[in-house]
């Protein structure tokens, strides 16, 4: 598994590569202006870069797809489980190093450790969700084959990186609902739970992406 | 005699197209061939054994072992080439060796690289520019860089030119002299496999209609030259693709032992003649038959 995980490695290599050039100047940006105390914008403008990852997931999917890797694949002694579980653990893998780099950079700049646990929380939500995501867009893909289902992870992508501005203007802000609100309900425990079920629904998805992915290509 | 692979009842169905409950068996350390017209059924034979597509019914052991629950372990003693070379073509040849060697327990570097040497493949060239012959011919080193027992190729020289061709069959002929390896060798082009295999077996639609050794078959099957008066009707009627012309009649004859004596008269006074046949006129005489 591991030396199919370096095989597909590039593409979860590039994409937090660009995170880190999207992420820099925000640091450069934060040291001119002071300190945020809070590591709000950080934190908000950081998490749904995650997003990325899905951006990822497409490249290679549509690589394998247009170079036939799969059927390359089929023919060697390698079990369609494991290419799953390689495929699955790089997603995993990408979203961790980012949610860590995260958390790492938010402890580095924040002068309030008080709402150093909402701003990571806020930053592994996003994690969650993307977990979650990449494992039911797999599960399409290898039900539908890329051609087919591609389109779809290229739109849910899209849509997730456009839509949290609309989302702040139009649901949050009528709403009087601000940053620090959330960052105070991530204070509870339920960022918790809900990490450990999205985590629990993504290592689960891996068996049907399995036995789809075997029936597709069998 | 041992068999490296036994079929039994293999199915397969598609909208235009029925494997028909196939039972096939691969004796061990030979080659064998497996002709038939395009859509015969031969690489969905092939895919099947490799577990590449889903059978409707039947069962296949290679190496004594069911083909789907151990498939990592056959495919780890099976090198295979298929009808479509299937690369992550934006890479070298070198590093999908690399690459490939990972998943093989038995993969043998040098060898890999010999081949490649042999073959005249540019190990640093991306894939996507080679030609159809340069894949097939990866497609060969790869498959034969990891000891394989057993050797499964599907239409290898198909759309291939006559000297590449020539080069690839004749690599395989020494090849499988020199490692004693069991080989099934698929293709329409029966003078491919005239030359390399030990036994064959005729699919047409589906169904395996003949399997029988090269040297057994060739000697059975014959082709008769007759004229009309000179061969008993018994025997006329039991030749196949009988055609008349002005010189007389032919037909061929899939018992040429047993009608020897029948054919003694003819033969000495020289209104019959005997003619060797080649694969293709088998071939030609099962589809006509079918």
């Amino acid at each position: 598994m591991l030396r199919l995980m370096k095989k597909f490695a590039f593409w979860y290599i590039l994409y937090p590569g660009l995170l880190l050039v999207f992420g820099l100047p925000l640091f450069n940006h934060d040291r001119l202006t002071g300190p945020d105390p809070l590591s709000l914008s950080f934190a908000t403008y950081l998490a749904p870069m995650i997003w990325l990852v899905l951006g990822a997931m497409w490249s290679h999917e549509q690589v394998e797809s247009k170079t036939n890797g799969y059927a390359f694949l089929r023919i060697l002694p390698i079990e369609t489980a494991s290419i799953v579980k390689a495929k699955f653990a790089l997603v995993f893998v990408a979203v961790a190093i980012y949610v860590t780099g995260c958390s790492v950079a938010f402890a580095f700049v924040s002068t309030a450790p008080d709402y150093l646990v909402p701003s990571c929380a806020y930053v592994i939500v996003h994690g969650d969700i993307c977990l979650v995501l990449a494992g039911l867009l797999y599960l399409g893909i290898f039900s539908f084959g890329f051609s087919r289902f591609g389109k779809y992870v290229l739109i849910t992508w899209v849509l997730l990186l456009v839509t949290p501005v609309p989302f702040r203007i139009l649901f949050l802000k009528p709403r009087g609902i601000t940053d620090s609100d959330i960052m105070q309900f991530l204070r509870g425990p339920y960022w918790i739970i809900g990490t450990l079920i999205c985590l629990s629904v993504y290592a689960i998805l891996m068996k049907p992406a399995a036995k789809k992915l075997y029936k597709r290509d069998t | 005699m041992e068999h490296i692979l036994e079929i039994n009842k293999l199915r397969k169905e598609y909208p235009e197209f029925i494997l028909d409950g196939i039972d096939w068996n691969v004796p061990k350390g030979y080659v064998t061939g497996l002709i038939g017209p395009n859509g015969a059924g031969k690489t969905t034979t092939i895919k099947l054994i490799m577990n590449l597509i889903e059978s409707d019914g039947g069962h296949v052991k290679v190496f004594g072992l069911d083909n789907i629950q151990n498939e990592k372990q056959i495919k780890n003693k099976i090198g295979y080439v298929g009808e479509e070379q299937y690369f992550y073509d934006h890479k070298s040849a070198k590093w999908t060796g690399e690459f490939v060697s990972h998943f093989y327990d038995k993969w043998d570097r040098e060898r890999y690289q010999s081949l490649l040497v042999q073959f005249e493949i540019p190990p640093k060239k991306r894939i996507r520019k080679f030609s159809k012959g340069m894949k097939v011919k990866l497609s060969l080193a790869i498959a034969l860089s990891h000891n394989p027992e057993f050797i499964l190729l599907d239409e290898p020289t198909s759309g291939l030119d006559p000297i590449i061709r020539r080069e690839v069959i004749d690599f395989l002929k020494t090849f499988t002299q020199e490692n004693g390896k069991t080989v099934i060798l698929s293709s329409h082009i029966t003078d491919d496999i005239s030359r390399i295999a030990d036994y064959i077996t005729y699919m047409i639609q589906g169904r395996i209609v003949l399997t029988d050794s090269k040297d057994a078959l060739l000697s059975n099957w014959k082709k008769l030259h007759f004229t009309p008066e000179s061969l008993d009707k018994s025997v006329v009627d039991k030749l196949e693709s009988v055609e008349s012309h002005m010189f007389g009649s032919s037909g061929l004859t899939k018992n040429y032992p047993e009608i020897q004596e029948a054919l003694a008269p003819g033969l000495a006074s020289g209104d019959v003649k005997v003619e060797s046949v080649g694969l293709d006129d088998i071939l030609i005489a099962l589809v006509k038959g079918d």
